[in-house]
């Protein structure tokens, strides 16, 4: 019965209430967002672990894949160690450099491995020999070839014209996954780039895959980590990550958004609570008359209470199907706007829009609501009758 | 000494008492991190190398800050061209040539000529390169626009659920004044005064959380980056953005919650 008597009341002031329910689903839709903007990171980053579908990474000491120029010397004897271990079901070793073609630059990948999935050949044939060399669309289109022509790279553009020319044959045309819009690419086998580069047995990173793992895509995090520890106690001079600590150090990477993240969910909570209290504390002076007559007919306390904690269910509750709706579309705004950024690799998203965050939101600013509608239910519960009734009748 | 940077993995450096040695500029973090001092020597080689070669630390730099460079973990390290050149056996060769222009000159005409020898490299304007460097920082001030938006829609709402909480409890009083004669144009005022002034005091209360939001977020992020840039700067036009925004929803609402309000009989409004 209070319930209904709730709605009515929340509906006798529809302007107000119209206005209540618009900044309340604000404030829910924002909080969805943030809650998305901080999982959408870590999606993203996971997707693009996982397209590389490697579980182990052992990279020079203190850097990530391609942040820096640093390579691993003598890549050969770590290569093996990895490759000996008996949880290891093979690697991919990988020398990241900019080559030339023309003076136009292109990024060019050596790479070793068996059976590798960094990235996709879409037409022709993967790399088998020494001179073979794989072109995203960006590169192909750009030095104007086909699979079958030959190219002449140099390691540096300004003395392109006067140093020496290493010619390699487009086997075909690769996909890979989160490049660089704009991004040219080419793979070649590492012996090559580690020529070019005069480079000799050095890589960028080594990859691992992990025996097991049944029908998952890879093997659980545990056994991810007691290989990452064995490999970094035997190569101390190395830094090696399995996949959750690779994502934590990305992260940390981006840790304003997470932060700015964590800012506004817990402003848009703080709104939640202080509209929630500041409506419904006003709405309890504006009725005191009301409510001391219902006491005074015989409606218990509890029953007062229960009167205005469901008022303050029924504008949350209004506000969490409006701010879905909001919510779902703002995060596909907000995520066009930071997707504008240069240097983000294709495919990247801050904000994914997902249930789980709304449902999220929903919950907490619920919790929030509810809590800020206990003062007012209490203040209206404890409201003194006769005074009241003689204030607010006589 | 050349305007030259080399990014230096920690792994390569190696502290050695030594003399007589070319010298070096190090980035003051790269010292602070090694414990390096004027006068060290430390050996520098090239990745894959296996030899290194000397170099005295003859002082230390502190870049500029450059919000572009954040989250850079690499160090630099200064040292002249010819040294260089030795140590990287890459000779006659540069990342990037700077001009300064005599005055008047003209810089496009000079960028289009030096573009158009195609020998290799590329001519940018200063600006060009500021617009494209600072690419990524207008993309978070887009950002940052969008939600400072949604922020005034919802300080809006806020206000006018309060201003009509206010005005349902001023029908009364304002259904005896409008009897007693009192104009709708006062009756007017007086609302979006108050209006505006419940505004403009949540405006004064949100500039003074903001002076305070931004000091925090000042220290915390230059602590956490090591840096002296300014993230966060409250200006006089936010101040005065702030107010007016403040004034133009209060005038705005107070209008509508009053034209809303005279809709009441006022008969009804008296108990009649």
């Amino acid at each position: 019965m209070m319930a209904s008597v709730a709605l009515r009341n929340v509906m006798r002031h529809r302007m107000r209430t119209a206005f209540t329910v618009l900044a309340l689903s604000i404030a829910v839709a924002l909080l969805a967002d943030m809650l998305m903007l901080s999982r959408g990171m870590e999606k993203t980053f996971y997707r693009v672990l996982a397209s590389v579908g490697y579980e182990v990474r052992v990279c020079p000491r203190g850097t990530l894949p391609f942040t820096t120029d640093a390579v691993i010397e003598e890549s050969s004897r770590v290569v093996t160690a990895v490759a000996r271990d008996a949880r290891v079901e093979r690697t991919l070793s990988v020398l990241g450099t900019t080559l030339h073609v023309d003076s136009l630059p292109v990024f060019a990948l050596g790479v070793e491995g068996e059976k590798q999935s960094l990235y996709r050949v879409i037409e022709g044939r993967d790399v088998v020999s020494g001179g073979d060399v794989l072109l995203n669309r960006n590169a192909a289109t750009a030095f104007h070839v086909t699979i079958g022509d030959s190219l002449e790279l140099t390691p540096d553009a300004a003395i392109a014209a006067f140093s020496s020319r290493t010619v390699a044959r487009v086997a075909g045309i690769i996909d890979i996954p989160f490049d660089l819009p704009h991004q040219r690419t080419a793979i070649l086998p590492l012996a090559l780039v580690q020529q070019i580069k005069n480079q000799p047995d050095t890589v960028s990173f080594v990859l691992a895959k992990l025996k097991g793992g049944g029908d998952q895509p890879f093997v659980p995090l545990d056994e991810q980590r007691a290989l990452a520890a064995a490999l970094a106690a035997e190569f101390p001079d190395l830094s090696v990550y399995s996949m959750d600590e690779l994502l934590g150090a990305l992260q940390r990477q981006l840790a304003y958004f997470k932060q700015f993240a964590l800012i506004l969910s817990t402003i848009s909570l703080l709104v939640t609570f202080l509209l929630v209290a500041v409506v419904l504390t006003i709405g309890v002076g504006e009725r005191r008359g009301e409510i001391a007559a219902l006491r005074s007919m015989g409606f218990r306390r509890r029953s007062i209470q229960g009167m205005i904690l469901s008022e303050s269910a029924l504008l949350l509750a209004m506000s969490a199907v409006l701010g879905s709706v909001l919510g779902w579309f703002l995060a596909g705004y907000l995520d066009h706007i930071l997707t504008q950024s240069p240097s983000l690799p294709a495919g990247y998203r801050f904000f994914i829009p997902a249930w789980r965050e709304i449902l999220m939101a929903i919950a907490l600013s619920g919790a929030a609501g509810i809590i800020a509608a206990l003062l007012p239910a209490l203040s209206a519960a404890r409201i003194d009758i006769p005074k009241t009734l003689h204030e607010e009748v006589v | 000494m050349s305007l030259l940077s080399n990014i230096l993995a920690p792994a390569f450096v190696i502290a050695l008492l030594n003399a007589a040695t070319p010298p070096i500029i190090l980035e003051s973090r790269l010292a602070h991190e090694m414990n390096l001092a004027a006068g060290d020597t430390v050996q520098l080689r090239l990745p894959g190398a296996t030899s290194s070669q000397p170099y005295v630390v003859s002082g230390f730099y502190t870049p500029p800050p450059d919000p572009a460079g954040i989250s850079r973990t690499s160090r630099q390290a200064w040292m002249t061209l010819p040294d260089l050149e030795h140590f990287s056996g890459r000779d006659d060769q540069v990342s990037r040539v700077v001009l300064s222009l005599t005055s008047g000159a003209n810089a496009d005409s000079l960028v289009d000529a030096l573009n158009a020898t195609e020998l290799g490299f590329r001519a940018y304007r200063a600006a060009d390169v500021a617009r494209q460097s600072s690419q990524t920082f207008v993309v978070i001030s887009n950002f940052h626009k969008a939600i400072s938006f949604l922020s005034i829609l919802t300080g809006a709402a806020f206000l006018a659920a309060i201003v009509l909480l206010q005005v349902q409890e001023l029908r009364r009083s304002l259904g005896v004044l409008r009897v007693i004669g009192i104009s709708k144009r006062r009756i007017y005022t007086v609302v979006i005064g108050e209006t505006v002034l419940l505004a403009n005091v949540g405006a004064a209360a949100g500039v003074g959380i903001a002076v305070l939001v931004s000091r925090l977020v000042n220290a915390y992020y230059r602590n956490y980056f090591s840096t002296n840039l300014v993230f966060s700067s409250i200006e006089g036009w936010h101040v005065i953005l702030a107010f007016g925004i403040a004034s133009t929803v209060g005038v705005v609402l107070g209008s509508l919650a009053t034209t809303y309000l005279f809709k009441s009989d006022i008969n009804e409004v008296l108990g009649r």
